[in-house]
């Protein structure tokens, strides 16, 4: 459906996107995930067409869109801040889209009337938008977005000016007008937890490229690289000296690590240490002794620190200073040799 | 010892209050019984008022529509476009604003009178500008167009970008992203600019004496005249009380068009940007050209008209002589016998240096306390404080008027120049100072107090730091004002202490290439010496300060 090839945009001079390819199938929600500067934004604002890339192409349907602007693509657009307009009602926000497109009035009255019943917003029309609080702006903007029937949604933070609670519910309204209109979305967030719980796909967005792309489960599982695993807050990363095949020198000691990579010995790499919460030892896990350091309450158990800055969950209470047996799973987040050695030529270590 | 709070307050207030109403509101007393009562009445007067209130309104309609011409392209640039020199382009837009109506008048002068530039260019040419109603209207735009651009830009340019991108994505083409969102979402900017524009162009009255004449009757033009050319202090007085009211109306409809002004949020950076398709750089490119030319032309223009020769020597009818000349100046230096005053013309500079040194001294000395009362106002200063922008509603000329009712034009001493200047310049003072001392948290001062200050070093080390820019600010803009107020000068000034623009004014209605050169020639050191004060204000407000 939308199929991005090869990507790339530079912003006052440096990269901000780079190669960056990609398809969203008809349905589907794919969660665009990054820090702050990581170039989500722009990404949105080039398929939408208010900025254009430097190079690579973006295609609907089979068709490029380098020369449709953007008022004639039929996407929605979903902003953190909403951009609500001022001048105009709930009802005339809602219809603004479906004026442009010029509709029949008695049109144009239905379908506000049924979009302000789906967002929970019946008899809010005559509503001045300045006056509605954040989470009611935001469902005003959602369904301004999708009155006139995109082919395409994109919402850009769109709860990330709203507290907890609120969030939780418009997630879950979100996620149902998703399932039922079909509209395929792209969702950009820098809060994890909102990416994995709501999509479809997710794409990890790092320094301009596309890092990491696959299911919540999947990704979370195999974050694939030390700042991934970092940024989606998967257990704890370390660094360790390969002494052998499958096995390697940490402060902890010597571990095992499951890993297909073909690793020289004595090479440094970045290693995932998950905690093994099944228990059942295998041939995979094994088990360090840390000395607590520092004990946090978590309502569920307790999250301790060790004196390396690890940090596991436990269910009963310890002391600081007490010995700890801890289960765990090695995972190699080596990210290859092409990359590493081109992140190598940027960063000199 | 200190005073208790209360009594210390009053004193506050003693000295302001007694300037305001001796020099202010008892004049305005004398103004309103004098034009109220059935002296002013006439048949003649009554028939001959419409008129004048009439082409009053019609000429400040005319001139605000074309300030709009030009000002809503040029805020648009502003807002929206990145270009080289942008920031010079919005302080030369800016400096006309504050130049004073002489030198705007002697510019227009230089370029387009009968001894101006058009016609060293152009000589065959039979072209007319100067005591046309164009002049007027031209001379309007030049002064306004930064309202425009302060107002309707700085409007525009908080509008958030998020607003226009979602209409664009909802399927407005540029054409409707303008009908339906930016224009609509500027109307309540665009109705304050209009209101002020309209007010400045209302209460016009060097430009109008000046470039276009007496002919152009509006209703400052006219009371000048009833007040010194045609004596009748009652019609004048009328007058006055007409022009006040309409004042005071469009300044309440302005205030009420700022209220509704929507704050929208604030972009969280420039959504100005570089102009990128033909069309926009056709737009920016040509509005910076003309923006430019319109608004340097001018300012260059008499400069250098006021060293060059390009008449006739006296008595040598033949050749036109040109080049560079210093003669203007140095003639300034002489009292030739029946020149328009008692000294020689130089000794304006003084004299205006003079009234502008005073000026500084009477509204700083009376805005402190007033400013200082009103940083943590009480119930009856809040009720004081809009008497203290009455006098902005004043113009200027009525403001000559009152003095003149209430003093006697032979009682008249020098002295009622810088008082009448004051007048004008106390309430910008006030308004400069206020926010300054808001500014300043109480805390800091009992920070300073605590770790062992004396009440006389927290003022030094604290307050006094923070306030002197503003005072220095406040005290240009009076020495400015000063320096450049034409109309209550006009009606004040005592022959033997005459001041720039009164001398300018002087030289500029007496025939002959001489008094001319002069007037240029003076012009050009007022214009140099507002500009320094311009440049003052300007530096110390531009770092870190937005526009507006």
């Amino acid at each position: 459906m939308l199929k991005l090839t090869h990507v790339s945009k530079m912003y006052e001079g440096a990269p901000l996107l780079r190669d960056i390819s990609f398809t969203v199938e008809p349905g589907e929600t794919t969660c665009m995930l990054g820090a702050s500067g990581s170039g989500k934004t722009t990404l949105l604002k080039l398929i939408a067409g208010l900025e254009s890339p430097d190079s690579g192409t973006i295609f609907f349907h089979g068709v490029d869109l380098r020369n449709s602007p953007p008022h004639a693509r039929d996407f929605g657009l979903v902003f953190q801040d909403y951009g609500l307009f001022p001048h105009l009602n709930v009802f005339e926000n809602i219809a603004f889209g479906l004026r442009m497109q010029r509709c029949s009035s008695d049109e144009i009255r239905g379908r506000v009337m049924s979009w302000l019943k789906r967002v929970d917003l019946a008899g809010f029309e005559e509503r001045t938008v300045t006056d509605l609080s954040g989470g009611e702006q935001q469902r005003v903007a959602l369904a301004r977005a999708l009155a006139p029937k995109p082919r395409l949604l994109m919402l850009d933070e769109p709860l990330g000016a709203l507290d907890r609670n609120l969030k939780e519910g418009l997630l879950g309204q979100l996620r149902g007008i998703l399932r039922e209109s079909h509209i395929p979305a792209i969702y950009v967030t820098h809060d994890q937890e909102e990416a994995l719980e709501f999509s479809d796909r997710i794409m990890l967005l790092h320094e301009g490229r596309i890092v990491r792309e696959g299911t919540p489960p999947q990704v979370y599982r195999e974050p694939g690289s030390a700042w991934a695993a970092k940024f989606l807050n998967v257990g704890n990363v370390l660094e360790g000296v390969m002494i052998e095949n499958h096995r390697v020198r940490t402060t902890y000691g010597v571990l095992p690590i499951p890993c297909g990579h073909d690793h020289p010995r004595g090479e440094i790499i970045p290693i995932l240490v998950i905690q093994n919460h099944a228990g059942r030892p295998n041939r995979e896990s094994s088990t360090i002794r840390v000395k607590v350091e520092d004990v946090l309450f978590q309502g569920d158990g307790f999250e301790i620190r060790d004196q390396k800055g690890m940090s596991f969950h436990v269910g009963r209470e310890v002391k600081i200073g007490q010995d700890l047996q801890i289960g765990i799973r090695i995972q190699c987040l080596h990210e290859g040799p092409e990359k590493e050695s081109r992140r190598r030529s940027r960063l000199p270590i | 010892m200190t005073i208790s709070s209360p009594v210390r307050r009053v004193l506050l207030w003693i000295p302001p209050l007694i300037f305001l109403v001796g020099f202010f509101f008892v004049p305005l007393t004398r103004i309103l019984s004098l034009g109220l009562g059935s002296n002013a009445w006439t048949e003649d007067n009554l028939e001959h008022i419409p008129l004048v209130f009439g082409f009053t309104i019609y000429q400040a309609t005319l001139s605000t529509v074309l300030t709009f011409l030009l000002g809503i392209p040029a805020a648009i640039l502003f807002a929206r476009y990145e270009f080289w020199g942008k920031l010079w382009l919005r302080v030369l837009t800016a400096v006309p604003f504050m130049l004073p109506t002489v030198v705007v008048a002697a510019a227009y002068h230089s370029m387009l009178s009968s001894r101006g530039w058009i016609h060293l260019f152009l000589p065959k040419l039979d072209f007319q500008f100067i005591g046309t109603l164009g002049a007027i209207l031209v001379a309007h735009v030049f002064y306004n167009t930064t309202i425009v651009i302060r107002i309707v830009g700085t409007a525009l340019a908080r509008l958030d970008p998020a607003m226009e991108q979602a209409a664009r994505s909802l399927g407005a083409n540029s054409t409707r992203v303008w009908m339906h969102l930016l224009f609509p979402l500027m109307r309540p900017s665009m109705l304050a600019a209009a209101l002020l524009v309209f007010l400045f162009d209302f209460t016009s009255f060097g430009v109008i004496l000046l470039l276009g004449g007496m002919q152009f009757l509006t209703l400052e033009v006219e009371i000048y005249l009833r007040v010194l050319r045609i004596p009748d202090l009652p019609l004048a007085s009328l007058l006055s009380i007409i022009q006040l009211g309409c004042t005071l109306l469009v300044s309440l409809a302005y205030t009420r068009a700022l209220s509704i002004f929507r704050v929208q949020s604030a972009p969280r950076f420039s959504i100005a940007r570089h102009p990128k398709t033909g069309l926009e750089r056709a737009f920016a490119y040509s509005m910076v050209m003309l923006l430019v030319i319109f608004f340097l032309l001018p300012l260059v223009s008499l400069p250098i008209r006021s060293v060059s020769r390009l008449e006739a020597d006296r008595g040598d009818r033949a050749d036109v002589q040109s080049g560079i000349t210093f003669e203007y100046y140095r003639e300034l230096f002489n009292n030739r016998r029946g020149s328009l005053f008692h000294v020689p013309p130089f000794r304006a500079v003084f004299n205006s240096l003079g009234f502008a040194g005073i000026t500084v001294l009477l509204s700083l000395g009376l805005g402190f306390p007033v400013a200082h009362a009103l940083s943590h106002p009480s119930r009856l200063e809040r009720f004081l404080d809009p008497l203290l922008l009455l006098p902005l509603g004043a113009s200027a000329v009525m403001l000559g008027l009152g003095l003149i009712l209430s003093f006697g034009r032979a009682l008249l001493s020098p002295l009622f120049v810088p008082i009448a200047h004051t007048l004008v310049a106390l309430p910008f003072v006030i308004r400069v100072l206020q926010p300054a001392i808001n500014s300043i948290p109480e805390r800091l001062r009992q920070a300073a107090a605590v770790l062992g200050a004396s009440p006389w070093r927290v003022w030094w080390t604290v307050d006094w730091p923070i306030l002197s820019r503003a005072t220095l600010s406040a005290a240009t803009f009076a020495f400015t004002v000063s320096l450049g107020e034409f109309g209550a000068t006009l009606l004040l000034y005592r022959p033997e202490f005459p001041t720039l623009p009164v001398v300018i004014e002087g030289y500029l209605s007496q025939p002959g290439g001489l008094n001319y050169g002069q007037s240029m020639a003076m012009s050009t050191i007022l214009m140099v010496l507002t500009l320094v004060c311009i440049l003052t204000i300007e530096k110390i407000r531009l770092p870190g300060s937005d526009f507006s």
